[in-house]
């Protein structure tokens, strides 16, 4: 009696873990086969615009800080540019 | 050409060698074909010269059948042919490889001829990496709701005093061409013009009877606002890592506060920063030095630094005295910046230098020193900025750092600049203290500013005067649009000393700007001076502490020796400005 208990316990572990690792899986593939839902978006986002920067300089070039980073007014118009030219802008 | 040349001559070879082979296929086919070919000769009878052919007076000679010749003569003559046969092939196949010679040299040649870059396209390419240009404009539309006296909004513009209510106009107020030059990696040369709004007039007299007329007043002129060489390889040298990124500058340049803080505001091109608006000039001549201080191996600036010696006029004047003056200016920022200005920071700016007066001016004796005086400006700030806002608040303490010249700057009394403004008084009982004539006329604290202007000059100008001040600037970017409001505010003391100064004042703008693009934006603001203190007199006594001399004179007026100058609080100015900047 106690070793049917003990297989229908061991049974339904391992149906659980079984569960378990095929809903990783199907989270896995759900996430793009690893890659990070912010990695997906970013493919598609736009990039720093001007008018959302702090300015770092005024000069020849000025400079903007976006996101972390050090842009130039140039950096900035070529990646606008590029990203409209990409998505039909 | 060459290639084409040889193609003609192998063409020209291979038609010769297919009639060769032609003929003599011709002549085989002939010999092994139907009876035996007779040789006809022919006579002309006039002559006797025999022919082969027949012709005009030419008779058949005689008829010979071919095969009685000689056998062995025409098997030499088969030799013949067999041998030039094969040399005709020997010599197509030369030909042919020949040809496939010149063809791979002909690629070869091609190839090599597109590496080769030619030498003035190497010295462009080599230039455009070594020289940069730019360009900078500040333009505004300003509309006054009421005129006053005042220092300047922007550089060079001016405004007409009390009375001239809804005065307006379009100007530019800067159109810097930034050219860089790096002839090496390590140096940099900079030459900035830039236009300026020229005010000046002089009537010439050439001759006995001949006058030139002559007014600069609102001309664009040109002057040199920077022009200097940086040197960015002092701290590699010395091998101070913490230093590296600084540059040594020679010349004329940004002051270690001024450009410092304009990039911090943002909003240079709406209006000036607290001691820029004052009186410290944006540029100075000397040797400057300045940089980051990156004292660990995070990345992060922990401090920049602006220090140097300079000239103590400023960079449109001409420099009077023997002595020169220093500045420094320290920010910290103690939580490490990724980026300049980024985080919490606090900066301090300390200022010493003198007047701009010729040594032997400097050194006659007087009660109060004046112009001649030592000047300091101070400046502590503690700012924190963010990539969507920033906030900064000051403290400014000054000694003889604002003159009536400084506030005056934009539009101020004709009397201040030589001309005698108001009624004067010309006769009748003491005035004032004075005796009037009519070659001795009385300034009239009644009517113009001859006697307010004096007054003023001595609160300010008297070698003792001490300056506080207080400011707040900032700006918020509003989420998601293109507009960022913006605002400073500032409250300054000319001279703390005067127990009731009716020169105090507080000056505010606040407004919103536009970002177009990259490099291009809009403001629409208002910009305000507020003398705050109710009207007021100061009486003679008063001003005698200071620098006012009872009976003295301005403009060709004799001063009040006794009661009271009224009428001491100038007017409050506001104004409308719609500005723009382009920086490219």
């Amino acid at each position: 009696m106690m070793v049917k208990r003990r297989r229908g316990w061991m049974r339904l572990g391992l149906a659980a873990a079984l569960i378990a690792v095929s809903g990783c899986t199907g989270m896995q593939s759900y996430l793009g086969g690893g890659a990070s839902p912010r990695q997906l978006a970013s493919a598609d986002n736009p990039p720093p615009m001007v008018q959302n920067c702090g300015i770092v300089g005024i000069g020849s070039p000025t400079k903007y800080a976006c996101d972390g980073k050090v842009y130039t007014s140039f950096d900035l118009l070529k990646l606008r540019q590029n990203w409209e030219k990409n998505h039909g802008g | 050409m060459r290639n084409r040349k040889t193609k003609f001559t192998l063409a020209l070879a291979i038609v010769y060698l297919l009639a060769t082979l032609g003929f003599v296929q011709r002549s085989r086919a002939q010999d092994s074909s139907g009876p035996a070919p007779m040789l006809k000769l022919y006579i002309d009878p006039a002559t006797k010269v025999v022919y082969a052919e027949p012709g005009r007076g030419r008779r058949l000679l005689t008829e010979i059948p071919a095969n009685a010749m000689a056998a062995g003569a025409i098997e030499q003559q088969e030799q013949r042919q067999e041998i030039q046969l094969r040399q005709n092939q020997d010599m197509i196949s030369a030909l042919v490889a020949k040809n496939q010679e010149f063809e791979t040299s002909n690629r070869e040649l091609t190839r090599e001829m597109a590496e080769v870059k030619p030498a003035w396209r190497s010295y462009i390419d080599n230039f455009q990496d070594k020289f940069r240009i730019g360009t900078l404009i500040y333009g505004d539309y300003r509309f006054y709701t009421h005129t006053g006296f005042q220092p300047q909004e922007l550089t060079q513009i001016n405004n007409p005093g009390p009375w001239n209510n809804n005065y307006n106009s379009f100007d530019i107020t800067r159109t810097y061409l930034n050219f860089y030059f790096f002839p090496t990696k390590d140096w940099t040369i900079r030459l900035t013009p830039n236009m300026y709004k020229t005010i000046g007039s002089s009537n010439d007299k050439i001759g006995a009877n001949t006058g030139f007329g002559s007014n600069l007043d609102g001309n664009l002129g040109v002057r040199m606002k920077y022009a200097n060489l940086q040197y960015s390889a002092l701290w590699d040298k010395l091998d101070v890592p913490a230093l590296k990124g600084g540059t040594v500058i020679l010349g004329e340049t940004a002051n270690p506060l001024v450009g410092w803080e304009e990039d911090l505001y943002g909003y240079r091109y709406v209006n000036l920063t607290p001691w820029n608006y004052l009186s410290l000039s944006s540029t100075q001549l000397g040797v400057h030095f300045e940089g980051p201080i990156k004292p660990f191996s995070d990345g992060k600036t922990y401090a920049d630094y602006g220090l140097g010696v300079y000239d103590n006029s400023s960079f449109h004047a001409y420099e009077q005295t023997d002595t020169k003056q220093a500045m420094a200016r320290l920010s910290v920022y103690p939580f490490g910046a990724d980026w300049r200005f980024q985080g919490l920071g606090l900066t301090g700016f300390y200022d010493y230098g003198y007047g701009n007066t010729t040594p032997d001016t400097a050194s006659i004796p007087t009660a109060l020193k004046g112009g001649n005086a030592h000047i300091t400006r101070i400046a502590t700030l503690l700012h924190y900025t963010a990539e969507q806002w920033g906030l900064a608040g000051e403290f400014d303490y000054g000694n003889n750092a604002f003159s009536a010249g400084n506030l005056f700057s934009g539009s101020g009394p004709a009397d201040e600049f030589g001309t005698a403004t108001g009624k004067p008084v010309t006769s009748g009982p003491a005035f004032f203290g004075n005796t009037c004539t009519p070659g001795a006329p009385c300034s009239n604290p009644a009517s113009g500013f001859s006697s307010q202007t004096a007054a003023w000059n001595a609160l300010l100008n008297n070698g003792q005067a001490r300056e506080v001040g207080w400011d707040v600037f900032g700006h918020y970017h509003i989420p998601d649009t293109k507009f960022t409001a913006f605002g400073m505010f500032q409250w300054f003391l000319p001279n703390d000393k005067v127990a009731t100064n009716p020169l105090d004042f507080q000056r505010f703008v606040v407004g919103a700007s536009y970002q177009v693009n990259e490099f291009l934006r809009f403001a629409v603001d208002t910009q305000n001076t507020l003398f705050y203190h109710n009207q007021m007199s100061m009486s003679v006594p008063q001003l005698e502490k200071f620098n006012y001399v009872p009976g003295s004179k301005i403009n060709g007026l004799t001063l009040p020796k006794t009661g009271s100058i009224p009428n001491l609080v100038p007017f409050d100015t506001h104004s409308i400005f719609l500005n723009m900047e382009f920086n490219y």
